[in-house]
């Protein structure tokens, strides 16, 4: 019996037992790291699964006393001819309701949402050389006075687009600008200053964003009244 | 790797154990908050109270009743046991029997009476004082309130004659032997006699009074025979028309009945009829609390009905800057009105359940309030033109004043059309709405009934026989003459803005039957008003000054036996439209020529009037060229065109036009009309002339007779006598201020 | 950890087995739980990877990830508030009906003659409440620790997913009471759909099935209530879970002096 010689033609039809050849390849991967740490590790059955039930039993516990004595709003038939002054949404949407009383239904509506959710997805894809990166590593005024700047210049371009004067994004936005540049003016000294120092700019931008979507719902939930006027909780209630 | 410390395993196990307990121990709260519900105390305090007196106790379990079709499920019965499962106990104020009424709970439930929320079952929410919840239970003096989501149209009547009708049904007694909302009755103890709270709804047999009399007949010596007298067909009328109010709700048929009375549907839409200056109340009943708005120093309690009557009383207080008048109302007048208005709650439900007074208004088309003229009047124009018609000053709350209809300067120039026109269109920019077709709901008889209410304060004009037989005195007939007729027709009647009175051929055609028809009726369309409050020997006085005024000698033309005057109606209506439709328009409503093609105008002159008419040479265009040519047949066709079909023309309202000079007018007008009217007719203390709708409905004429005649009892002065401050105007400027007024319509501004 | 001791533990616990014993020989147990008595590491691992609940985790989890104030449990409460809408959800739907005016009337008998319907209809809008506020504060709590950092991309996009999903399904359950609140609140919202420029008003057409919002709208609403958006969210979360395992487990900010994950 003679061996052939054999061609290699990749054939899908092949059955590779038949043909005993192996390729190694070197393959350039990514997988996730797996790291075998070297810190102090528990069983996760009693100990997690201990604190899973007591978090479930917990949590079960203060939604079944909120229940109890709390009553779910219910008003009267929907009725299309009596508009309630004012018409609210559900209260996470109120942030977008309060944007509406001052830009356009396509800016507050559409765009500014569609772009806050672009932007919480690709946070993970653009943000490697940010990372870790310390705003102030030493006191650099004149660095400072341009954050100051930056925020001053954002919040003047957000009410630019207004057609009423933008609080509640204007004063979280000067508020984080501050709290930005304070480390650069003071230097970091004391736990707080030097705690804030040491955040890096995406830190600082998603704090301004946090900021300013607590700040529009909570003026739209507690502070608003009939015709969208600006009311106090506790003088006329919580409309 | 190093064995983990500080988990604190007992402490979790311990937080597991007692989180679970007390889990578990919340959950079972729920179920126990729903054992202890108040429908279940409520029926324990009943079986309580049930076994002190020996009444049977009932078993626990929600009680409802179930309509399906009317959308009713209402479990009041749960915790009223006495009106549902169990039996009464006497004088329990919540488990006591139900009172008698002419409905059956099982049938339609509790709700659509009483209001509150049916499917509830706990005090308040069932009573409706809950939060969010639209419909409070109706307080016990307000309860009539609730018949009003059926019974939507409750009828109203005639006003002045159910008036009537009360006054004689009490006057003969009639309460003797009839019960009226448990009124009366008295004498019948031994026999029964209709009680007659409801017949309104029931329906009044139409042959009640022969009914009555037969009987009389019948019993010798019954209570009958010796009680119950002989009325007058008029008063019989107007029993059956109060009869026809009682429906057994006294209480909403007061509100209802002052409602009408007051002329709130002057600016309120109830129904689909009413005024469109306030809101709609058609369904103002079902007005939540909430949807109200209290002012900071309400004193009464929030209630719907504490709102209205408090916004009744004094609108303004209640509703910064409301437009309602201050009617000056008694505090029960209010609070009667607050009822009709929390009635106003028409629910919906099939045609099966609807009460005949629904089926009535809304199937047959037949209206809740009495369509005579002078309930319309009330009902709809009584709030803003007065009671009496005399006009309101309401300039307080409207920033205008409201016009007198019953002036009988106004009369006299106002045709039927532009009363008519005036009612259907309304005046856009005043607080006068439309009451036409689909606007205001009235229909066209009622309109008709209106201007007829309106007419009937205009002074009945003696007939031509009463005129013939008086007495004439010539010189009276001159002073008349002088003061009414000498600006339109000319000092010795050679004419004007009127046509010429002394002319042969007007004496000779014009008999004096046709002379009184034109002063007693006018001639709709031109400046030739009616002169109805003069008495006959007054019109025979100027009809014989008229007579004197004649070029020669009078040679009457006979024209009724003139029979040659047969003409062709098609052959006519082609003459007309080539030689007569330039001057008098094409359906004869007139131009610049007079109208002819009017009924009133035809029915006092006749064929043989247009055709000699013509023929003698009254016919004469603006510039006094004689007419174009027409054959002796052309005429007979012309006319019979006219008569036969002319007069049944839609084109009633244009009238005569006037040509002017609108440049010389408008320099009149800046100096006699604009310090009231305003410079560009926008209206000042004086009606605004510039209204479209207004220049729609008035013609020439009526612009033209105004200014000659002014409006008695108004700041307009007539423009045809020297006085104070008052300027004479000639018939040329009359003319030349009304061509102004006329191209106010375009919207025009002022040139310079 | 040495062998001795670990001997005489075992020892210990030999003496106190009795009953639990008797109840781990019981033959219905072993069908259920294929494992002896946790009271040694096998059978504790066995106990973790045996349970398909339990599986998703890993046997042994670092000691600093279990501490509460390390992640404040967030995604496992809303996980908890997910369940709990699950379960009063499914019983609501015993009694609701997706129609103009029984919606309402259906809250009216929950809320009268249903027992406990108040307490369940309270659980539902609660849980529902609660759960809009954990994720969105898990999702704050994940930025600041930097766990979506890679090999945790995706994840972070899974879990933005989710909060959409989140907010939504609340949005369309809000609907379903037909009350003015819900009713308007509704509307609020879909006139906001009505600026997308161009397609605006088809979009708002497609979501209420209408011009405005009626049954129609009911209808739409109650289906993507009750089914779509919830199988969705149901697995996008197991997508979420798989991956934390998959990427490596919770994220830990590193060790002082040790380079751990994280520093990338």
């Amino acid at each position: 019996m003679t061996t052939k010689q054999r061609t290699f033609t990749p054939a899908e039809s092949e059955d590779a037992r038949q043909i005993p050849v192996r390729v190694a390849e070197v393959q350039e991967d990514e997988r996730f790291a797996v790291e075998d740490r070297d810190e102090p590790k528990v069983m996760s059955f009693p100990h997690l699964v201990l604190r899973e039930a007591i978090a479930l039993l917990g949590m079960s516990l203060f939604l079944v006393l909120l229940s109890l004595f709390a009553d779910a709003p219910l008003e009267q038939i929907a009725n299309p001819a009596m508009t309630p002054n004012p018409a609210k949404a559900p209260w996470y949407f109120l942030g977008l309701q309060e944007l509406l009383h001052y830009y356009p239904p396509l800016v507050a509506g559409v765009l500014l949402p569609g772009l806050v959710v672009m932007a919480l997805i690709q946070i993970p894809y653009f943000d490697v050389n940010l990372k870790r990166e310390a705003l102030w590593t030493a006191p650099r005024p004149g660095r400072a006075t341009l954050v100051l700047l930056v925020a001053f210049a954002v919040a003047f371009l957000f009410n630019v687009a207004a057609h009423n004067t933008v609080w509640p994004i204007i004063i979280p936005t000067v508020v984080v600008g501050i709290i930005m540049a304070l480390p650069g003016y003071l230097g970091a000294h004391g736990r707080l200053l030097s705690w804030l120092s040491s955040r890096s700019i995406p830190f600082y931008v998603f704090f301004w964003f946090l900021s300013v979507a607590v700040v529009l719902t909570v003026v739209g939930t507690l502070f608003r009244g009939p015709g969208w006027a600006l009311t106090f909780p506790w003088r006329e209630g919580i409309y | 790797m190093a064995r983990p410390t500080n988990l604190r395993y007992g402490l979790m196990i311990w937080t597991f154990a007692v989180l679970a307990v007390v889990f578990v121990a919340s959950l079972a709260f729920a179920p126990a908050k729903s054992y202890f519900s108040e429908w279940r105390a409520t029926q324990r305090q009943y079986n309580t109270v049930a076994a002190g007196i020996g009444v049977a106790p009932i078993d626990p379990g929600i009680q409802q009743i179930w309509l399906k079709e009317l959308g009713v499920v209402d479990r009041c019965a749960s915790c009223h046991v006495g009106m549902g499962p169990g039996d009464p106990i006497p004088g329990d104020p919540v488990f006591g029997a139900h009172p008698a009424i002419p409905h059956e709970p099982e049938e339609i439930g509790c709700t659509f009476c009483h209001g509150g929320q049916g499917r509830a079952t706990g005090h308040e929410t069932a009573h409706g004082q809950a939060e969010h919840w639209f419909e409070p239970l109706l307080e016990r003096d307000q309860f009539e309130a609730g018949c009003g989501s059926c019974h939507s149209a409750i009828p109203v009547g005639r006003l002045a004659l159910a008036d009537t009708g009360r006054q004689l049904f009490e006057r003969y007694d009639c309460l003797a032997c009839h019960q009226v909302d448990g009124r009366g009755g008295g004498r019948m103890e031994t026999q029964s006699m209709p009680d007659l709270s409801g017949v309104g709804l029931r329906g009044i047999p139409a042959d009640w009074y022969e009914g009555h009399l037969a009987r009389r007949r019948e019993e010798a010596d019954g209570l009958l025979a010796e009680s119950f007298g002989d009325l007058e067909p008029t008063e019989v009328e107007a029993i059956s028309e109060y009869l026809g109010t009682l429906v057994a709700m006294p209480r909403l048929a007061r509100g209802k009945r002052l409602f009408h009375e007051l002329g709130c549907r002057g600016c309120h839409v109830v129904n689909g009829v009413g005024g469109s200056e306030g809101p709609d109340l058609s369904e103002v009943g079902k007005k939540s609390v909430e949807e109200l708005l209290y002012p900071g120093n309400f004193r009464a309690e929030r209630t719907f009905a504490s709102w209205q009557v408090e916004h009744l009383l004094s609108p303004g207080e209640v509703v910064e800057g409301s437009l309602m008048p201050d009617q000056g109302l008694t505090r029960a007048q209010a609070e009667s009105l607050a009822l009709y208005l929390l009635s106003l709650r028409r629910a919906e439900i099939p045609g099966e359940y609807w009460p005949p007074d629904r089926t009535r208004a809304e199937r047959l088309g037949e209206r809740e309030f009495g369509t005579d003229g002078q309930t319309l009047y009330q009902v709809f124009c009584a709030a803003c033109h007065g009671a009496d018609g005399s006009g309101r000053a309401h300039g307080v709350i409207f920033g205008q004043a409201l016009p007198s209809l019953v002036n009988p300067d106004f009369l006299a120039v106002a045709s039927d059309e532009f009363l008519r026109q005036v009612i259907e269109t309304g005046r856009s920019g005043r607080r006068m709405p439309a009451w036409g077709g689909g606007e205001g709901g009235l229909r066209n008889a009622e309109v008709q009934s209106l201007i007829g209410r309106l007419r009937s304060e205009e002074p009945t004009a003696p007939t031509y026989d009463v005129v013939a037989a008086a007495p004439d005195d010539p010189t009276a007939g001159a002073a008349l003459y002088a003061k009414s007729c000498a600006v339109c027709h000319g000092a010795n009647g050679e004419g004007g803005i009127g046509p010429s009175l002394r002319s042969a051929a007007f004496q000779d055609l014009a008999t004096d039957r046709f002379i009184h028809r034109a002063i007693t009726g006018g001639r709709p369309g031109t400046a030739m008003g009616r002169f109805r409050e003069l008495d006959a020997a007054a019109i025979r006085s100027l009809i014989a000054h008229l007579r004197s005024l004649s070029e020669r000698a009078r040679e009457p033309v006979d024209l009724a036996g003139v029979s040659a005057f047969a003409g062709d109606v098609e052959r006519g209506q082609v003459v007309f439209a080539a030689s007569c439709a330039s001057c008098h328009g094409a359906q004869g409503e007139g131009g610049i020529g007079p109208g002819i093609g009017k009924q009133a105008f035809l029915a006092s002159a006749g064929k043989a009037f247009i055709a000699l008419s013509y023929s003698r040479g009254r016919c004469f265009d603006a510039a006094g060229t004689p007419p174009p040519d027409v054959e002796r047949q052309g005429l007979s066709d012309v006319a019979t065109w006219l008569v036969e079909r002319g007069g049944r023309s839609a084109v009633e309202a244009a009238g005569r036009i006037v040509v002017g000079d609108p440049r010389n007018g408008q320099r009149l007008y800046a100096k006699t009309c604009a310090a009231c009217h305003g410079t560009n007719g926008e209206g000042k203390e004086g009606p605004a002339l510039g209204n479209p709708e207004f220049l729609a409905a008035a013609n020439d004429g009526f612009l033209q007779a105004t200014i000659i005649r002014g409006r008695g009892g108004t700041a307009m002065p007539g423009f045809n006598r020297d006085q104070v401050k008052v300027p004479r105007l000639s018939a040329g400027e009359v003319d030349d201020i009304v061509s102004f007024i006329r191209s106010l319509l375009g919207g025009e501004k002022e040139e310079n | 950890m040495s062998e001795t001791k670990e001997t005489t533990l075992t020892a210990e616990r030999e003496k106190r087995r009795g009953l639990m014993a008797l109840l781990h020989g019981n033959r219905v147990f072993r069908s259920l739980f294929r494992h002896g008595l946790p009271d040694t590491n096998r059978n504790r691992a066995l106990a973790t990877f045996s349970n398909f609940f339990l599986h998703v985790q890993p046997v042994k989890v670092r000691l600093r990830a279990i501490k509460f104030t390390q992640t404040f449990y967030l995604g496992g409460l809303s996980l908890v508030c997910f369940g709990t809408l699950t379960i009063t959800g499914i019983l609501l739907m015993f009694y609701y009906h997706p129609s103009v005016p029984r919606a309402y009337e259906d809250m009216k008998d929950l809320q009268f003659v249903v027992s406990s319907g108040t307490f369940l209809r309270n659980l539902h809008r609660w849980s529902a409440h609660v759960m809009v506020a954990l994720v969105f504060l898990h999702m704050v709590r994940v930025f600041f620790a930097g766990a979506y950092k890679p090999p945790r991309e995706f994840n972070w996009v899974l879990g933005v997913i989710l909060f959409v999903l989140t907010v939504l399904l609340s949005y369309t359950g809000y609907l379903l009471p037909w009350d003015q609140l819900a009713y308007w609140a509704v509307t609020v919202g879909a006139n906001m759909a009505k600026a997308v420029p161009v397609m605006g008003e088809d979009i708002r057409f497609l979501m209420l099935g209408g011009t405005e919002v009626g049954e129609n709208a009911l209808i739409r609403f109650y289906v993507l209530h009750c089914v779509v958006l919830p199988l969705a969210l149901t697995g996008v979360i197991a997508l979420h879970l798989w991956r934390v395992r998959k990427d490596g487990g919770l994220h830990l900010p590193p060790l002082k002096g040790k380079g751990g994950e994280g520093d990338r």
